[in-house]
């Protein structure tokens, strides 16, 4: 499928193909959100001060 | 010398009926002891999936105090002063993290599929509230007193009239629409909030799909 960049005038850029139009700065935000939700998948959370993870083991 | 041992009163006895009893009991049934504020909780908890929840909250905190500072001084004093620039962004960025990370913490509930253990109330209350959120914020962008409220109020009324609606919820009337945005919608989030986070309380966080719930 391909993907035309446009210009609206004074009102951003924009992605579209035929009936899907969405500015970029849009498209940026949702792939953001997706890289914060994986980050938060695969970082380590940090140790707790008694030298567990901070919770409770059982 | 001999110990004596003192023997502690006897509590006395609960009033039977007394409504005060009730409401504690009635309390104490819906979050027991120990699970309003717990200072342990389960080792699958210790995951950046689980922070997102408590973020929104602290997202929704900001976006409540910045936003009673907007309403004190009027409908259109943050576009003349400096404080009004200040605290309007902050409201507004305060709201895009909110949703960033409302939106994080949907996904990551969804995929752990957090209605199991008998949590599809809670599911349901966070979806509820979710909805509630993206009403108030439409309609502080109706409430925002310049040009860009102004096309956003003409482009919306002609979607909630097509579906009946516009003579209840008129976009472009900007008073009902602030009073939406400042009192009754964030009444419903509120309260549906408070709700959520009681129910969270109540059956404790979900665990990962595969992980053993602690009893």
């Amino acid at each position: 499928m391909e993907y035309a960049v446009s210009m609206a005038e004074g009102a951003g850029r924009y992605l579209g193909d035929g009936i899907l139009h969405i500015s970029i700065s849009n498209v940026i935000i949702m792939l953001v959100g997706i890289a914060l939700f994986v980050a938060a998948l695969v970082i380590p959370f940090p140790k707790g001060h008694d030298g567990t993870k901070g919770g409770d083991k059982k | 010398m001999t110990a004596t041992t003192v023997k502690a009163p006897a509590a006395p006895p609960e009033t039977a009926g007394s409504w005060t009893v009730i409401l504690r009991k009635r309390i104490v049934g819906i979050v027991p002891p120990g699970q309003a504020l717990p200072d342990r909780q389960p080792a699958y908890m210790s995951s950046w999936i689980y922070v997102f929840g408590m973020a929104t909250l602290a997202a929704l905190g900001v976006v409540v105090l910045s936003g009673i500072v907007l309403s004190m001084g009027g409908t259109v004093w943050w576009h003349t002063s400096a404080l009004g620039h200040y605290v309007n962004s902050l409201h507004l960025w305060s709201v895009e993290i909110f949703f960033a990370v409302l939106v994080v913490h949907l996904w990551g509930k969804f995929w752990m599929a957090a209605w199991r253990g008998k949590r599809a109330v809670t599911w349901m209350t966070g979806m509820f509230a979710f909805l509630a959120a993206v009403g108030t914020a439409f309609t502080g962008y109706l409430t925002t007193t310049n040009f860009e409220s102004q096309w956003i109020a003409a482009e919306a009324k002609d979607g909630l009239n097509s579906i009946g609606i516009g003579g209840f919820f008129n976009a472009l009337n900007p008073a009902r629409m602030e009073l939406w945005h400042v009192i009754l919608l964030p009444v419903v989030i509120g309260v549906i909030v408070l709700w959520h986070v009681i129910l969270v309380r109540r059956h404790g966080i979900v665990p990962p799909i595969g992980a053993k719930e602690p009893k």
